[in-house]
Order: structure tokens, then C-alpha cells, then sequence
């Protein structure tokens, strides 16, 4: 099913269709039955999940309905769905207020203080940051509504909602309530994962919603704001204004002084200092060799030297249990001493892939040794370096999903002299590879990383 | 409850998930399919003794169903359905080859996963039955964003349920 056809059911389902879109859709549905069951099925999940929102809300229906011995099934049927209604409409009716009640408390009135001083996010990372008088932060630091002085450096929010900023410096950032923000000046990217779309950045000229999943903004020195699209979809809008462009994965645009949206080159440079920092990666060193994730280029690097690191996706969380081949900190060597675990469903975590492409592939005199070291901001829970885990980890966390892997193409762990090793840190923060005698492409590993909210730390930045 | 009160019940129990999507996909406003579905129903248990055996009762209960749908309509001098009788009939046929796959008994948990503003797009149009406008007046945001959401929010649904199932051949 093409993402076109996607967006005419989806767009079915949510009333948002035009005349000339129905037609299209109702055309596609009639050209072939497969096309109809499709729709069929897309149509019973929508259904599904109606009911299964609702179906607390039934429950308690079914408490309050005791069906008279000679009624029938009928009058019964009729009775609990009367019921039923006058119950959804005394809880829609508390629903409708309570969101009330949480918008007044949300939105500051004075762009300073709001109503209620509820944080909403936290700081995950500061690299190099200096501050403005009185602006000092800490990593674990709780935020609520207040404005962000970031003199030069980067520093990286998680939001509680699951997004990530991070800022780099000079910048000016106004935190206003949960999923609204402006950015004054400077440079920010952002990741929004599925089920916090529609976080919200403002600039001087522009309004920006995001839609998932990945975008950045840097204000130029005019004050224009230059808006790129990483992944995902993107809403740009004029303040005060009615119009509005939606933006897709690769696309840019320039909203000036003079209220208008303007389509520009994609350009990926301002933001290739920030993207380690937003990814979660502290330093490397050695070998190693950090792959922006945008333009998507893991198929095009290729070092005789180097191993590259590539983020995969963003913040997500385990839906199910995560196999691991490595969870203890030391030196693996042989398969065997491999300490095998599983990440519990729940947990938020970050994955990384790990991967060596030599220039050429099996040259006679490959080089002797490739090592380096990668370290990250918060503790290393896992590594998977097998390739049965590696093929089903990557249904997860791969947008191309699962590939075969040879078993040339994965860490030989032999245990002797050319034997691969891998060292995790006692402090679980610095993975440690060392490649011998590398020859062809090698899916090494895939880090996975706590993602999890940060808690203070005793000691400032 | 005679014999045939009490099959009625069992079949309708059955089939009326699909019979609710059907209609779901045929008549958009939430109000009036609630109605046309309860008039199906009555209709299903007035008729039940004209039901043959030999025939699929899903097949049987979405005709009565999409008879209901002109009907009603009818009565009620509106044509809110978007598809024409040609587009109705493909539905129908796909609708009576379709049967809830035990995947979706993960659906319910995969909801409680679900968490900010997923979670409250989520409550707004499917527990207060808002449409998309009405959602981006509240949220601040075009309609078409807020279906863009809603889509991602169901595909991150359906691929909850996939992998809960996945999880669970895999461990048997």
C-alpha cells in the first residue's frame, strides 16, 4: 500500500478528505477486492480501537444494569445502551472540563510563571556550556515554564512526552508549557517520537509543528528562520497568519520578515556539530566515526580505518523483552563468555549500530587492526553482537527492517589471537571494539543505551 | 429465552464487530451509524428465522445491515455516506471475508502503552468523538495535521499488536 493511499484512509477515517479524494479513494477500493479488504481492515482497527477506548467506560455500564428476569434481550439491548449513553455523556462532559481545567493550568500568563509550577522536562546532557548571568543548569534538573539563556555549548532536553532538543549555543529558548516552546535565536534540532506529534516550536517569524519525527531550526543572523525537515512531516505556519506548509523528510524552507514560506535547498551543515550531542554520544575516539542521520548515507560510508556509528531512530520503548548478547561490563572475546540477558518491555532506550565498510571489499592486505572507543551519556544496558539477535533487533529499530547477515559479516569471537574483542566499561558508558584484520563490510553490533529521564547529578558542568 | 432468541444472541454476538465496521465504513457520522446499527440489529433478531444455515452468517448480517443503511438514510433525508451503491457492494463482499484476527486482544494493552499527547489525540476521537477540526482547535493545529497524527498513532498501534504477537509465537 503506497503512503498515498495511506493518507486517503487515514484521511477517510478523520473526516479530512476532499470531494476529489473520496472519488479517488472510493476508485481504488473498486479496482481490485484486495484493495477493499484493505480498507476493510483498516476500517475494523479504527472500529476496534473506538471500542476498546470506550470500554471502561462500558464496564462500569454493565455494574449499574441488572436485566429483569422476563425483559427481552431486546428491551435489555435497548436499556444498557441508553444507559451507556447517558453514562458517555456525564463522563464526556467531566472530560471536557477537566482538559479545561488543564489548559488553564498549562499556559503561563506572564511567559514566566504559569498558574501551577508543574515541570515538564528534563535536562539530559550539557557539553561545553557557558551561561548567561543566572542561567546555569545541571543535568537532572526539572524545568517548567521559564526561558533558556545558553551563552555557547549544547545542551539537550527530553521532554516527558518523550521528545528531545537539543540546543546549541549562542541561543535563546523559551520553554512555555508542555509541547509549545520558542526558540528566539540559535540552532535546535528535535526528535518526536510516535504519540508526541504535534509538539509545537515558535520563532520571530514562524510557527512550527511538528508531526514526527525529526526537524531542526536555526535562526540566522536576519532573523529568518530556516526550518529543515530530517524525518517525518513538518507544519510551518506564518504567526497571525492562516498559511500553512506542510514540509516532508529532505525538505526546507526560509520564513522571513515578510510573512511568507519560502522552499529552499535542503542544507544538512548547521547542524552536524549538534547531532552527536542530540544523539546521546559523549566522545570517541580512535576509530570511531559518527554518521549523521541525515542525509541517509549508512550505505555510502566506507573507511579502511574508521567504524562508523550510526544512531537508529529515536527515544523508543521496549514494547516486548530485548534479547542482549552483552549485559555485564568486561573484556568478550569468545562466544561462549557472552552474558546473555534481556532488556524488561518498558524500558526507554536508544540503539545504535555499529558497522565497519572498508573502501574495498576483501583486499589482500587488509589492515591489521582497526580499535577505537565510543562514549555515551547515560549507561549502556546491552550489546547485541549475534547475528540471530542482531536480524530480529533490527526489525525493531531499522526503518528498512531486518536483512540477512552472513556470518562473515558479524564480530569473530574465537577466543584466540585474531580473535575480535569487545569491552564495556565498568561504568557501562564506553564501549571499546577492537577489529583484526578487518576484510569486508561487518555488521558489528547494536548498542543499546538507558534512555530513561536523567537524574541529578551531585557534581556541576 | 426461546431457541431462537438465543441463537440470534450467539450469531449476532459474533458478527456484530464486523457488521459495526461495515457500517463504520459506509456511514461517517457517529451518531447515525450508532442508530443504523441498532436498527440492524433489531432487524437481525426480527428475521433470524429467515436465516439459511448454509450460508456464512456474517455475509447474511451485513446484507441486512447494508439494507438498513438505505433505509435509514432514506427516512431520515440524508446521504452523509461518501461511496456510491458500486463501492458499497466491494465493501460488502470484503467485509464478509473479513475476520477479527486474535492479534487484536493485544490492542488494549498496546493502548495503555500509549502515553501524552498520543494518549490524548486518542481520547479526543475515539472517546469524545471529536472530528479533526474540532481536535486542532483544541491542540492548535490544521485539521490535516491532527489526521497525520492520528494515522501515525494507529500504525503505531497495529505495529504494537504485531509485535506482541511476534513475541508470544516466539516464545511458544
Amino acid at each position: 500500500m503506497t503512503q498515498g493511499i495511506k493518507d486517503l484512509i487515514g484521511g477517510y477515517l478523520d473526516d479530512v478528505l476532499t470531494n476529489d479524494q473520496q472519488v479517488e479513494l472510493a476508485a481504488w477500493i473498486e479496482a481490485d477486492i484486495a484493495n477493499a479488504e484493505q480498507f476493510a481492515e483498516a476500517v475494523f482497527l479504527d472500529n476496534r480501537i473506538h471500542a476498546e477506548v470506550n470500554a471502561a467506560r462500558f464496564k462500569d455500564m454493565a455494574n449499574l444494569v441488572h436485566p429483569p428476569i422476563h425483559s427481552s434481550p431486546i428491551r435489555q439491548t435497548w436499556t444498557q445502551i441508553a444507559v451507556a449513553l447517558v453514562v458517555c455523556t456525564l463522563v464526556a462532559v467531566g472530560v471536557v472540563l477537566w482538559h479545561s481545567q488543564g489548559d488553564q493550568q498549562q499556559l503561563a500568563t506572564d511567559g514566566s510563571k504559569s498558574t501551577v509550577e508543574s515541570s515538564f522536562v528534563s535536562v539530559a546532557q550539557i557539553v561545553g556550556a557557558a551561561w548567561n548571568e543566572g542561567s546555569k543548569l545541571n543535568i537532572g534538573d526539572r524545568l517548567s515554564s521559564q526561558t533558556i539563556q545558553l551563552r555557547s555549548g549544547f545542551l539537550r532536553l527530553a521532554f516527558d512526552d518523550g521528545v528531545e532538543v537539543t540546543l546549541q549555543g549562542p541561543a535563546e529558548y523559551e520553554l512555555i508549557a508542555a509541547g509549545k516552546t520558542k526558540l528566539t535565536s540559535g540552532l535546535l534540532t528535535a526528535t518526536v517520537p510516535s504519540g508526541a506529534e504535534g509538539f509545537t516550536v515558535d520563532t520571530p517569524t514562524a510557527e512550527v509543528v511538528d508531526l514526527g519525527t525529526a526537524f531542526g531550526i536555526d535562526i540566522q543572523e536576519n532573523g529568518i528562520s530556516r526550518v529543515s525537515v530530517f524525518e517525518g512531516e513538518v507544519e510551518v505556519g506564518i504567526p497571525g497568519s492562516t498559511e500553512k506548509r506542510l514540509l516532508s523528510e529532505g525538505e526546507a524552507v526560509r520564513v522571513g520578515g515578510e510573512k511568507s514560506i519560502e522552499a529552499v535547498d535542503f542544507n544538512a551543515e548547521p547542524f552536524t556539530k549538534v547531532w552527536p550531542v542530540s544523539s546521546g554520544i559523549e566522545r570517541s575516539t580512535d576509530a570511531f566515526r559518527f554518521v549523521p542521520p541525515w542525509p541517509p548515507q549508512q550505505r555510502f560510508v566506507r573507511s579502511d580505518e574508521d567504524i562508523f556509528i550510526a544512531p537508529e531512530g529515536h527515544v523508543a520503548t521496549l514494547a516486548n523483552a530485548l534479547r542482549v548478547n552483552i549485559s555485564v561490563p568486561g573484556n568478550y572475546s569468545r562466544e561462549g563468555d557472552l552474558t546473555v540477558s534481556e532488556l524488561p518491555s518498558g524500558q526507554k532506550v536508544r540503539s545504535f549500530a555499529l558497522f565497519f565498510h572498508p573502501e574495498k571489499a576483501g583486499r589482500r592486505t587488509p589492515p591489521k587492526e582497526v580499535t577505537g572507543s565510543i562514549a555515551f551519556d547515560t549507561p549502556v544496558l546491552g550489546l547485541i553482537v549475534l547475528r540471530d539477535e542482531l536480524q530480529a533487533s533490527a526489525r525493531r529499530f531499522t526503518r528498512n527492517g531486518p536483512r540477512n547477515i552472513n556470518e562473515s559479516q558479524q564480530l569473530e569471537l574465537t577466543g584466540d589471537n585474531d580473535s575480535d574483542v569487545i569491552t564495556l566499561s565498568e561504568d557501562r558508558r564506553t564501549v571499546t571494539v577492537k577489529l583484526t584484520s578487518p576484510a569486508r563490510f561487518a555488521e558489528l553490533m547494536r548498542v543499546i543505551v538507558d534512555a530513561s529521564c536523567p537524574k541529578p547529578q551531585a557534581s556541576a558542568n | 429465552m426461546d431457541d431462537s432468541t438465543r441463537k440470534a444472541t450467539l450469531l449476532w454476538t459474533s458478527a456484530q464487530p464486523v457488521v459495526a465496521a461495515f457500517l463504520a465504513s459506509v456511514v461517517r457520522d457517529f451518531r447515525d451509524r450508532e442508530d443504523v446499527l441498532q436498527e440492524t440489529a433489531l432487524a437481525v433478531f426480527r428475521s433470524i428465522e429467515a436465516y439459511d444455515d448454509r450460508l456464512a452468517f456474517n455475509a447474511w448480517a451485513i446484507g441486512v445491515a447494508r439494507n438498513q443503511v438505505g433505509l435509514y438514510l432514506r427516512r431520515r433525508k440524508r446521504d452523509r455516506h461518501v461511496f456510491d451503491q458500486s463501492t458499497i457492494a466491494c465493501l460488502e463482499s470484503a467485509f464478509t471475508r473479513l475476520s477479527a484476527s486474535p492479534k487484536l486482544d493485544y490492542l488494549p494493552e498496546c493502548i495503555g502503552l500509549l502515553e501524552g499527547r498520543a494518549r490524548e489525540m486518542c481520547d479526543l476521537r475515539y472517546r469524545e468523538n471529536l472530528k479533526s477540526a474540532a481536535i486542532g482547535e483544541r491542540l492548535s493545529m490544521a485539521a490535516n495535521s491532527v489526521s497525520k497524527a492520528l494515522q501515525r498513532i494507529r500504525e503505531q498501534l497495529r505495529l504494537c499488536i504485531e509485535a506482541k504477537a511476534a513475541s508470544v509465537e516466539a516464545a511458544e
